[in-house]
């Protein structure tokens, strides 16, 4: 009976021992939702984001915890936006999003966010939605903000007289698109020679092209992503309008695009979300090495990426106590006034929050081709302030 | 308004070029293919990567795109006749959108959603035709695609292998029965649909402001049948003048601004006002019935 009693005694000791390491040892579980595959497949954000994770587990985790990032992909379907930030969420008992990627996450995900009390710091936010929404901040600038960005500074530093906009139609981008062309006309006190917001991504350039030739635009800011982009300027060059300004937007910033065109693309301006990636700046090394270690093509998406991991990362190394969702939450809630976070990579601080008007600053540099390659026009951060 | 006009023929080109594609393989087998937009580029696109890969000339590339749509197309065809000769017409054409399904991945995961450039079929030369400057390429292929429009019909008409392909296309098992081969015809029309489909996607490519991916020019195959349909896919000529119609039209809703937003949308209005017309009678009758 002694000896029975004993034995149990130890088997529960035993049980004990094998138990509390592997609970203390329990990975921090960090998801993202990002469309991978789809229409507009967005697998850097996510991609540069596991990188930064792996390097701090191969460093010994945070409070002797590694991190478990947990991707999954949405397809850009709505649908299955909502069931894996339910699976994510519920299920996998995620504490925090970074480096998510979507079209869909922030609109179809947000109030559910808001229920779990769960934040994201998206690598990647194409939707307005992500930079109204308080359990969201992205620590990308954002369609609206590039094009308020881009429409000032072709305004006011090119001095473009006769200035025409064609925004991407497509529904995720209306609210942006009204928000940037009102503040554009409050800021600078002037009128929009053209605009337009019929331009669809399956769209021949042509007929757009021809509205703009027939207004008589000289300078043209066009919203469209990178393969949108380079139909555009094939209709600009058919069409005899190689003198007027072209304005373009960071998906359009990259090397493939300067390739597709060589001489052809010289004088296009575009702007860069964080420090011009394609330039040689310090800012970039740690990225650029860490991103070259992973076999991850540089990118801004990628930049997004690496940048949502390393603002979590930071934070979750102030956390004192236990790490869970509730501790996190109130972790990144605390990053606001003087505890927001900087970065070289990028011109605005990261913060967190809830009183604050995500959209209010944005700072982003503007780049032109030059001999078939992007050269940086603006050292300095281009800060523009909204008014609304 | 001529501006308009041109705009929307460069805009329509692609969708009856494309559309004389269905058209073909409709009037001749009795299918209206979904695929033809996805056997398109699998043959254009492994033209375009063939040439880049093997620095060949351009004219040599489009014809390894040529004979790579024939490939995809005979193949295709051959499915739907070794498996689906006896099928009802709506569970053929119901095959065609698994075979598209299956084509569209297929490419998508080889080619990738990098935009192709594709070479002008005409060197790059340029036209200018009020204030709008066309590729020359584009009103070539435009001739060409008349060319064979007319072709196509009068051998259709014509000749005795035309009688038995429409006999075939009509009334499938009877052909067989009095002799003729009719796995061997629809995989020639397929292939023959499949290269013609081919250079229209390459001349899309050249000559258009498209963006050039894999995916996005898949979308095509929905104006592409929208022509066809105009067309009553039995027509090469009003296929043709469906497709150019439908492109003028979207440059014209795109220039007047309160319904520019909808121009994609205009395919469905077009398609229900034709059905309406062309089933006008048959209401009637059956309302005597």
């Amino acid at each position: 009976m002694i000896s029975m009693s004993k034995t149990l005694a130890a088997v529960a000791a035993a049980c004990a021992a094998a138990i509390l390491p592997a609970h203390a040892a329990e990975p921090i579980r960090i998801g993202a939702i990002s469309s991978i595959s789809g229409p507009l497949p967005l697998p850097e954000s996510p991609a540069a984001a596991r990188a930064v994770f792996d390097r701090v587990n191969a460093a010994g985790g945070i409070q002797g915890r590694r991190i478990e990032y947990l991707v999954q992909d949405d397809k850009a379907d709505a649908g299955a936006s909502a069931q894996s930030a339910r699976d994510l969420v519920d299920s996998k008992g995620v504490v925090a999003f970074a480096g998510s990627s979507s079209l869909q996450d922030c609109t179809t995900n947000g109030n559910f966010y808001r229920q779990r009390k769960v934040l994201s710091i998206p690598g990647v936010g194409g939707e307005f939605t992500c930079y109204r929404n308080k359990n969201f901040a992205p620590v990308s600038v954002g369609p609206a903000r590039n094009t308020l960005g881009s429409l000032l500074y072709t305004a006011v530093e090119l001095k473009a007289d006769k200035l025409c906009a064609f925004l991407l139609g497509i529904p995720a981008h209306t609210a942006g698109n009204r928000w940037a062309v009102e503040n554009f006309e409050k800021i600078s006190g002037q009128k929009l020679h053209l605009l337009d917001t019929t331009v669809l991504p399956p769209d021949d350039m042509t007929p757009h092209v021809l509205k703009a030739k027939s207004a008589g635009c000289t300078a043209i800011v066009f919203s469209g992503a990178e393969q949108m982009a380079l139909a555009w300027v094939k209709a600009m060059k058919m069409q005899g309008m190689g003198d007027v300004t072209l304005m373009l937007m960071t998906p359009a910033y990259t090397a493939n695009f300067a390739a597709a065109l060589g001489r052809d693309g010289d004088g296009i301006y575009t702007n860069s979300e964080y420090e011009p990636f394609l330039g040689d700046s310090p800012a970039l090394a740690d990225w650029r090495k860490l991103m070259a270690d992973n076999n991850i093509p540089e990118s801004s998406f990628a930049q997004g990426g690496y940048l949502a991991a390393t603002v979590l990362v930071d934070v979750l190394e102030r956390i004192e106590g236990p790490i869970t969702r509730e501790s996190v939450t109130a972790a990144l809630r605390a990053i606001k006034g003087g505890q927001a976070i900087t970065h070289s990579m990028f011109g605005d601080t990261f913060s967190f929050d809830e009183n604050m008007d995500t959209l209010k600053v944005s700072s982003t540099k503007f780049v032109r081709l030059k001999n078939g390659k992007w050269q940086v026009v603006t050292p300095d951060y281009y800060v523009v302030n909204a008014i609304q | 308004m001529l501006e308009i006009l041109v705009s929307g023929l460069i805009v329509g080109a692609a969708y009856a070029a494309l559309g004389l594609g269905v058209t073909l393989v409709a009037k001749m087998s009795g299918v209206v293919s979904f695929a033809q937009a996805a056997v398109a580029l699998l043959g254009s696109y492994t033209g375009l990567v063939a040439g880049t890969a093997f620095r060949l000339p351009p004219l040599l590339a489009l014809l390894v795109g040529l004979l790579a749509g024939a490939a995809v197309g005979a193949l295709f065809g051959w499915i739907i006749a070794r498996w689906f000769q006896g099928a009802d017409v709506r569970i053929r054409s119901s095959a065609t959108i698994a075979l598209m399904i299956g084509g569209l991945t297929v490419g998508a995961r080889i080619f990738g959603d990098t935009p192709r450039e594709a070479p002008s079929l005409l060197g790059g030369h340029t036209l200018a035709l009020g204030g709008v400057t066309l590729d020359s390429g584009l009103l070539a292929a435009l001739a060409v695609s008349v060319c064979l429009a007319v072709a196509l019909d009068l051998a259709l008409h014509r000749t005795h292998g035309g009688t038995r392909l429409q006999a075939y296309a009509e009334r499938p098992v009877t052909a067989e029965l009095i002799g003729i081969p009719a796995q061997r015809l629809t995989v020639l029309v397929w292939g023959v649909a499949g290269a013609i489909s081919a250079l229209a996607m390459h001349v899309v490519m050249s000559a258009t402001a498209r963006n050039a991916n894999f995916m996005a020019l898949s979308l095509l195959i929905i104006p592409a049948l929208c022509a066809s349909l105009i067309g009553r896919f039995q027509s090469f000529y009003l296929t043709l003048l469906g497709g150019l119609g439908l492109g003028i039209l979207e440059a014209l809703l795109l220039s007047i601004p309160d319904v520019a937003p909808y121009a994609q949308a205009v395919y469905l209005p077009v398609i229900m006002a034709l059905l309406l017309w062309t089933h006008r009678k048959e209401v009637w009758d059956g309302q005597r019935g």
